[in-house]
């Protein structure tokens, strides 16, 4: 690896300690977290209520799969979280290209630190499927997925929430079919791994934001399928997310 | 303040996202035993008889259970090089070793790769005289199962080779129904670090070695209208080596390209003649796929196409070159070509335009499947059928012990020989 790793994370963690420190020693607010909405905010829910948010998401594709091509692949994006029991409730998302499509589901224990830190675990199963039937393409594919998470919430102003999230991404299974040629795998592997930091706010009229960067490392992408990559090597898929609150 | 906020996640995620550099640089192979003055070159009889399929006795954990071994060369002027490939099904893995005879035992002396990610390392293995030296060294060899032994040590990257490795003759390679083994973008795709960039003479000359028998060139008119390997549409970073030029290569001159232009492992952008002379002088491929990435006049390409021919057939070289049509527009210029139907050509649309153009080669893209009945109609008409680009080693399985293609084109040819050679 050409980058310096020690040094990144010496990076990482002066900016994350400028960026929670303040927090640590001072409790300014009061306010309970369900007075605003929110989607990726770990924070035990209040009620049994349905929360949702619509958006988009948008990956950009590493050049060593799209090559000349600059793909920035958008995708709609359904998320959706309801309380379960105290301290938990269920994390749902959809993200659909048509071509394919990808749907996730899985719990989540949240815990708050104090008034301005809360965590939560999860642990979410995917699956994804995509068809391609046109010109010289004969296939299909779907593949089931894992992402054990955790995600650290900050409440940096009353109405400001920030979240890091981190996962792991397991391949499951995957199955492909070729023109009646079929490939099935049965697999438990870690493929990777992505990070991100999401900041939720408000944006019009009491309606709520979500804004996303997420930094996926992983060898297989489930937006990339009709591809058939066979790299056996973590690569950098960049992502933004846009989600209204519902 | 929300500015602010904006500003650090941002630079937090600039912080957390470094893309990686991967290379996978060839290990320096150094053996002062195999270059001692005592060291000579494998006799041709012992070459061949080495060729076959061998079960890994140690280190299938990181190669498989079994490997094809075969023989290319490539030469210079006078001057031969012989190389032995070991085909690896597990991560796409093949060795490339010289080959020398010192008192009664053979030395192979190389490096590794896996081309599903960047490992690599040192390769050095040896046949003891009473391991089946003593038998491929005789004039006349008889070869049975288990009766060569290769065995040595493998290393990682440039460490000294410290994993054992031993292979063990089983049976010999398929010699059955032929097969072109096509390799993409000359040889094999930047992207997968080869040791050469794609579209460059070395990698032509290294194609061989990675089990292929054709090679498929990716063919750009410059604006002077000199056809030469490139495959992108413009001058890009991922092809090339930051010289501050932008835009379509077709907006340069090859004196430019030439001068300015570096590919990303330092090589020139080669021209179609100078790939073709080294096919033709360098190289045992006998099979070139020019694949047309411009829609402009195929004039030049046809007529590099028959110059070289004409020098093959001269040589008493067997090679076929054609012309790809990959799409309508390439297919209108080509019918411009007098006596087109005459054309060695490699058609990527339907069959009817196959038969309409009296192409020699229907070439459909591998995601429609095996289409056997189609293939089999295309053969029946004095054809071939050759399908592109396939890369997926399950696939590759199925394409080969199911169809009836009469070529495969991937990106890794060496794949593809492994499932060739391996078939009973």
């Amino acid at each position: 690896m050409s980058y310096n790793f020690k040094f990144r994370l010496v990076c990482q963690l002066v900016v994350l300690a400028v960026f929670f420190l303040p927090g640590l020693v001072s409790g300014q607010i009061k306010t309970d977290s369900t007075s605003q909405s929110y989607l990726y905010f770990p924070y035990p829910m209040q009620a049994k209520k349905w929360h949702s948010s619509i958006g988009f998401s948008l990956t950009l594709w590493p050049q060593d799969i799209s090559e000349e091509a600059q793909v920035r692949a958008p995708a709609g994006d359904y998320h959706v979280i309801r309380k379960i029991d105290k301290g938990f409730y269920l994390d749902g998302q959809l993200i659909f290209q048509v071509v394919q499509n990808h749907l996730s589901i899985g719990p989540r224990w949240a815990h708050v630190i104090n008034n301005r830190f809360s965590f939560s675990l999860g642990d979410d199963i995917g699956w994804w499927f995509g068809v391609l039937k046109v010109g010289d393409f004969n296939t299909t594919a779907n593949g089931w997925l894992n992402y054990p998470n955790i995600s650290l919430g900050y409440r940096v102003k009353e109405q400001l929430l920030v979240t890091w999230k981190t996962e792991a991404i397991v391949n499951l299974s995957y199955h492909s079919s070729v023109g009646g040629l079929e490939v099935s795998k049965s697999h438990n592997t870690l493929s990777g791994w992505s990070t991100g930091i999401y900041l939720e706010q408000p944006f019009y009229k009491k309606k709520n934001l979500t804004l996303g960067l997420r930094a996926i490392y992983s060898n297989f992408y489930w937006q990339t399928w009709s591809l058939f990559e066979t790299f056996d090597r973590q690569l950098f898929y960049p992502e933004i997310t846009v989600g209204f609150i519902l | 303040m929300i500015l602010r906020y904006c500003f650090i996640l941002c630079l937090s995620m600039a912080l957390f996202s470094c893309r990686k550099e991967l290379e996978a640089p060839v290990p320096d192979t150094d053996w002062p035993l195999f270059d001692s003055p005592g060291a000579n070159p494998m006799p041709k009889q012992s070459r061949e008889a080495m060729e076959g399929i061998y079960k890994v006795t140690d280190g299938a954990s990181v190669f498989g259970e079994q490997v094809v071994l075969k023989w290319s060369y490539v030469a210079e002027g006078l001057d031969t090089t012989y190389y032995l490939s070991v085909f690896c099904s597990k991560d796409i893995a093949y060795f490339t070793v010289e080959g020398k005879v010192l008192g009664d035992s053979i030395l192979l002396n190389g490096y590794w790769r896996k081309l599903t990610n960047t490992q690599t390392g040192i390769a050095r293995f040896s046949i003891g005289a009473n391991n089946g030296a003593k038998q491929l060294l005789s004039p006349l060899p008889e070869i049975g199962k288990d009766s060569i032994v290769i065995s040595g040590m493998f290393g990682n990257g440039q460490d000294s080779p410290s994993n054992k490795l031993v292979l063990t003759y089983q049976r010999p390679v398929y010699k059955g129904t032929p097969l072109e083994i096509l390799a993409h973008r000359s040889g094999g795709r930047t992207s997968d670090h080869m040791p050469y960039s794609e579209n460059s003479i070395g990698m032509i000359k290294y194609a061989s070695q990675l089990g292929a028998t054709g090679i498929e060139l990716d063919v750009r008119l410059t604006r002077d209208g000199v056809p030469i390997l490139y495959h992108d549409n413009t001058l890009n970073l991922r092809l090339i080596q930051k010289n501050g030029l932008v835009g379509a290569i077709e907006d340069y001159s090859y004196a430019q390209l030439n001068s300015l232009v570096s590919l990303i492992d330092g090589e020139k952008i080669p021209t179609l003649r100078q790939a073709l002379e080294t096919v033709l002088n360098n190289t045992n491929l006998h099979f070139v796929w020019l694949d047309t990435k411009h829609d402009d006049s195929l004039t030049s390409m046809r007529n590099l196409q028959a110059e070289y021919l004409q020098k093959a057939k001269a040589m008493g070289r067997s090679l076929e070159i054609v012309i790809g049509l990959p799409g309508e527009d390439q297919l209108a210029k080509f019918k411009e070509l007098p006596n087109y139907d005459s054309i060695p050509s490699a058609c990527e649309l339907s069959p009817e335009d196959v038969v309409d153009i009296n192409a020699q080669v229907w070439a459909p893209r591998w995601t429609l499947g095996l289409q056997n009945d189609l293939v089999k109609q295309v053969q029946a008409e004095g054809r071939r059928a050759f399908v592109w680009t396939l890369d997926v080693p399950d696939y590759i399985s199925q394409f080969i012990n199911e169809g009836y293609f009469n070529g495969i084109l991937s990106n890794y040819p060496s794949l593809v020989a492994y499932y060739y050679y391996v078939k009973e």
